[in-house]
């Protein structure tokens, strides 16, 4: 109700009287809907944007009705024209000035541009507001997968809810002119892009009964690979395509638009829905639903869980409940943290820019008290001159912004071709309609308050002190000097905790130990499931590629695993010790599961702490194994050694494997806890994973064993396709980038706020002291010493630094709380870092203000006093 | 009212209230258009685009009850004049007539 009340208020400001009835009508209930159906943050950022429609379009309204349409140009021309002839009469401060505007609203019209593209703008989907991710929880995790027997029975049975749709992403082998080339695909539901709003280009998608095992193959092909591989050809339909060596019918083109969710995928294939009930179970598809916007997402959960219990669909784990996320959410989330940390940075770098400025500003119109006065004098009304100085603001104000969009554009353009996965969404246009009415907004705002500051500054000097000349500072004039140098001292000190925490967080990210060697080179191939269909014939390929690697001249070890370190985030299976208490049924304790080769640990550098590793008869009949990580021995066997003890991960009826070695922890995911981990002989992984990769170290450089280890996989798996050969190196630098980026940007907009904070804070403090000599000659003229002067003098210049240190300090170390969960490894506020840019910027101030306090004591106190 | 075209956002509101009927205040039609398409006007563009339409006589408008909700006020409740119509079918003819040709019939 409250909120409401002052939303009316605000309305009935900005909407032309005869509007603002209707306007009022609406948009505050309208407010309270939005809030049901798009969460708090969702609700804000509607609301931010209805204001910031009605101020663009009813302000100008309003002035007009105000003013009468002709009346406010010609008021307003003259005093351009007087602001720009003065602007043009003190180029220096003015380029200054411009300059330093620039600086400001250039960097927040970038920071809110990608903002806009990565948190605020709608999915490029039709009805995007109705779509959902579908997660399931269990026991505090929570995943984006989903079963298929899940899917299938919500699709078949749920209520209210207007669409099911599931993809998976995988790779499949091409065969175009008779060689195997891998391609990433996308399987997905029959009428998926119906249901995620997405309509095909060309054709038409799965419709049902392709999904079933036997039918006739069809393929929709990405839109980009329409346009490079078929020239554009609408006659593509009908056509075959070799796919995992079966020919496939072109039915479709999917639609240009990016789906970031989905992954990379050159072409999408119908899911096939698995008959038996042990393939039911799997949690490996992602799932959407599209649910009317009358029906709330608790309730349409509430219902998908209800069809779980009555159809009691099959699953490995028991007690999983479904739970509906925005998809938007689901997709932008992960980013918003990183997203928000670089606006706020870029916003504390504007505050400082602008302080700047009305530093600047209010310096120059102290010194043109003057003429001010004369003008007064002559008859000029205050709120004349008041309009004055606002006026010359808006010149100043509009300049840099102007000078500020433009150099943006070309920054942002180039940071983001030089790091285009850093963000999840694609930035089309840096200029969007919105971006331009955010510039126009921000630089009206600043401008207004820059103008403020130096009309009512300006307009203070009438007659009063007209012949009086402007001597000591009064009481008005040091507050507002106070305010600004706190200000800018609390600005520019948060700043660069913030650049330091980040930086701090990169080198401990950088130093985080990964348990494996660095100079090992990965081969992953793509083994398609039409010609491997089974778990032993993935494992004897990917035997056959072990031996052929491993007669390479140079190579010292071969090993290969499910998932490589730094890359994904790895399997997961259950952690299940026989002479523990058993868990009850859904109860299960989780961790991480992955498939490894006799040789991998020693190919890979990771350590063997106690026992031995995986030897070649490993996994067949009577020697069912497993190595467990040194994480996942201190969760089960904190005191005593795990060898002997049997373990499973999956439900009894797959075995129990006996625990012969333990290994060191290996890093998966960049900033997070090492995960305990078991390592099983391949022949006993969950199935066929359709990708392998196997890990070669050797006595020679990458880049002469990388063309060697493509060609000896081609040659000894003709229909497996090589993605990648790439070094650990490369992987875990890759897997690094994004915090990277983030640190260079963090601390290049603290060296920039520090820059702009000593300068201003140096210049507000020395003119400040300056304009004190007058008092100083009096001081020293009535016996006081100079020792006695200058420390007075200075001592109230620090006053105000002291005090915005200790307002950024406290800041400092709230900032560092909400940094805490998103930078990894940076501890809130280091005391020792602070204290030493509390250090730096108090110098400056010191330095500032001791520099004309000397100057002012050392002169004869005849000549102080003479001094204007 | 004058024989001027439609602005591409005029038409989508007016499209938009067309199927609203008599139920076409401005949340409700950017509701609609944010059904059919990917866009979501803001309150301020769509009034201000029924408003100017108003006045240019391609729409008529009236205030609505009063409803029943806490703090409900009357809405303002727009209506596609007959000359928006014919404007928007020579707008959507001629579009079509460009168009031909240049598409493969059927897709």
């Amino acid at each position: 109700m409250n909120e409401a009340g002052w939303l009316v208020r605000l309305l009935r400001l900005l909407v032309p009287h005869e509007w603002s009835d209707d306007v009022v009508s609406e948009v505050p209930q309208e407010l309270v809907r939005v809030r049901l159906r798009r969460g708090r943050i969702g609700a804000t950022v509607w609301l931010i944007r209805q204001v910031v429609g009605w101020t663009i379009a009813g302000v100008p309204l309003r002035l007009r009705s105000a003013f009468g349409r002709g009346a406010l140009s010609d008021f307003m021309r003259g005093d351009v024209r007087v602001a720009v002839r003065r602007l043009r009469g003190s180029p220096i401060v003015s380029t200054a000035l411009v300059a330093t505007l620039a600086l400001g609203i250039g960097g927040m019209t970038a920071a809110f541009s990608i903002t806009d593209a990565v948190l605020l703008r709608p999915l490029p989907l039709m009805g995007a507001d109705e779509l959902f991710a579908i997660r399931g929880d269990r026991q505090g995790q929570s995943w984006w997968f989903v079963s298929a027997g899940e899917l299938q029975a919500w699709k078949e049975d749920a209520r209210g809810v207007s669409g099911i749709a599931w993809s998976a992403s995988g790779s499949a082998t091409l065969t175009v002119g008779g060689a195997a080339t891998y391609a990433r695909v996308e399987r997905v539901s029959p009428g998926f892009f119906d249901v995620i709003g997405a309509p095909l280009s060309l054709g038409r998608e799965f419709r049902q009964g392709e999904d079933i095992a036997g039918a006739a193959p069809v393929v929709v092909l990405a839109h980009h690979v329409w346009r490079t591989r078929y020239d554009d050809d609408p006659n593509v339909l009908g056509r075959a395509m070799v796919i995992d060596g079966v020919p496939h019918t072109i039915v479709g083109v999917a639609s240009p638009t990016p789906l970031d969710f989905l992954g990379r995928y050159e072409v999408v294939l119908p899911r096939t829905m698995p008959t038996g009930q042990l393939s039911q179970r799997g949690r490996v598809l992602r799932g959407y639903a599209r649910i009317p916007e009358s029906v709330a997402p608790e309730e349409a959960a509430r219902e998908l869980h209800r069809v779980m219990e009555a159809r009691d669909v099959p699953s490995f784990d028991q007690g999983w409940v479904p739970r509906l996320v925005p998809l938007k959410e689901e997709i932008v989330g992960p980013s918003r943290p990183i997203v928000l940390l670089v606006l706020g940075a870029v916003f504390s770098v504007m505050m400082v820019a602008s302080l700047n400025v009305i530093g600047l500003l209010f310096v120059q119109a102290q010194g043109r008290r003057t003429e001010a006065s004369v003008r007064w004098a002559l008859g000029a009304r205050p709120a004349w001159l008041f309009r004055q100085g606002i006026v010359e603001a808006l010149v100043l104000t509009t300049l840099g912004a102007v000078v500020g969009v433009v150099l943006t554009t070309w920054g942002v353009g180039m940071l983001l071709s030089s790091a285009p996965d850093l963000l999840p969404r694609t930035i089309e246009a840096l200029l969007h309609p919105r971006v331009m009415a955010f510039s126009a907004a921000l630089t009206l705002a600043t401008g207004v308050l820059f103008g403020v500051v130096s009309g009512w500054t300006f307009s203070r000097g009438r007659g009063a002190s007209f012949g009086t000349r402007a001597a000591t500072p009064g009481r008005y004039e040091r507050r507002v000097g106070a305010a600004l140098v706190a200000a800018e001292m609390a600005f520019a000190l948060i700043l660069l905790v913030g650049a330091g925490l980040t930086v701090q967080s990169l080198a401990a990210l950088e130093s985080a130990e990964t348990g494996f060697r660095a100079d090992a080179l990965v081969v992953e191939v793509a083994l398609s499931g039409s010609r491997y269909p089974t778990l032993d014939d993935e494992v004897d390929a990917t035997d056959e590629l072990r031996r052929a690697f491993a007669a390479l001249p140079g190579v010292v070890g071969v090993g290969s695993v499910s998932s490589v370190p730094m890359r994904r985030t790895g399997f997961t299976g259950w952690h299940v010790v026989e002479s523990l208490p058993q868990p009850m049924p859904g109860e299960e304790p989780t961790g991480g599961v992955e498939m490894a080769s006799p040789g991998y640990f020693d190919a890979q550098g990771i350590a063997v702490l106690e026992g031995r590793t995986f030897e070649a008869l490993d996994g067949d009949e009577g020697r069912a194994v497993a190595v467990v990580s040194h994480a996942m021995k201190q969760r089960f066997w904190p005191d005593r050694s795990p060898i002997g003890d049997r373990v499973r991960y999956g439900p009894t009826s797959m075995g129990w494997l006996e625990v012969v070695g333990v290994v060191d922890d290996v890093r998966y995911e960049v900033g997070s806890e090492m995960r305990p981990r078991m390592y099983v002989p391949e022949r006993r992984g969950f199935g066929a994973l359709t990708r392998r990769s196997v890990v070669v170290r050797s006595s020679l450089s990458d880049a002469e064993l990388a063309p060697a280890l493509r060609r000896t996989a081609m040659e000894t798996l003709p229909d497996a396709a090589v993605v990648s050969v790439e070094s650990m190196s490369g992987i875990a630098d890759e897997a690094l980038a994004p915090a990277r980026l983030q640190a260079v940007l963090l601390t290049l907009l603290g060296a920039v706020g520090l820059g702009l904070g000593a300068v201003g804070v140096y210049g507000l403090v020395s003119y400040q002291v300056a304009r004190r000599t007058r008092e100083v000659g009096l001081r020293l003229a009535l016996g006081a010493t100079r020792l006695d002067v200058t420390k007075r003098v200075v001592r109230g210049a620090l006053r105000p630094v002291l005090l915005g240190a200790a307002v950024g300090a406290a800041g400092a170390v709230a900032l560092g709380g909400v940094v805490d969960g998103v930078l990894y490894g940076a501890r809130a506020a280091d005391p020792v870092v602070l204290t030493a840019l509390v250090g730096i910027l108090v110098s400056v101030a010191v330095l500032a203000s001791l520099a004309p306090a000397v100057r002012a004591a050392r002169s004869d106190p005849g000549r102080a006093l003479a001094v204007e | 009212m004058g024989g001027d075209n439609l602005g591409d956002f005029e038409q989508l509101v007016l499209l938009a209230a067309l199927r609203l009927d008599d139920a076409a205040y401005t949340v409700a039609v950017i509701e609609e258009i944010r059904r059919h398409t990917s866009r979501e006007p803001t309150h301020a563009a769509v009034y201000v685009a029924l408003r100017r339409l108003e006045k240019k006589g391609l729409v008529t408008s009236e205030l609505g009850p009063a409803t029943a909700e806490r703090g409900g006020r009357p809405k303002r409740f727009f209506r596609v004049a007959p000359a928006a119509v014919t404007l928007l079918r020579r707008s959507r003819d001629e579009l079509l007539a460009l168009w031909s040709g240049l598409e493969p019939s059927g897709s």
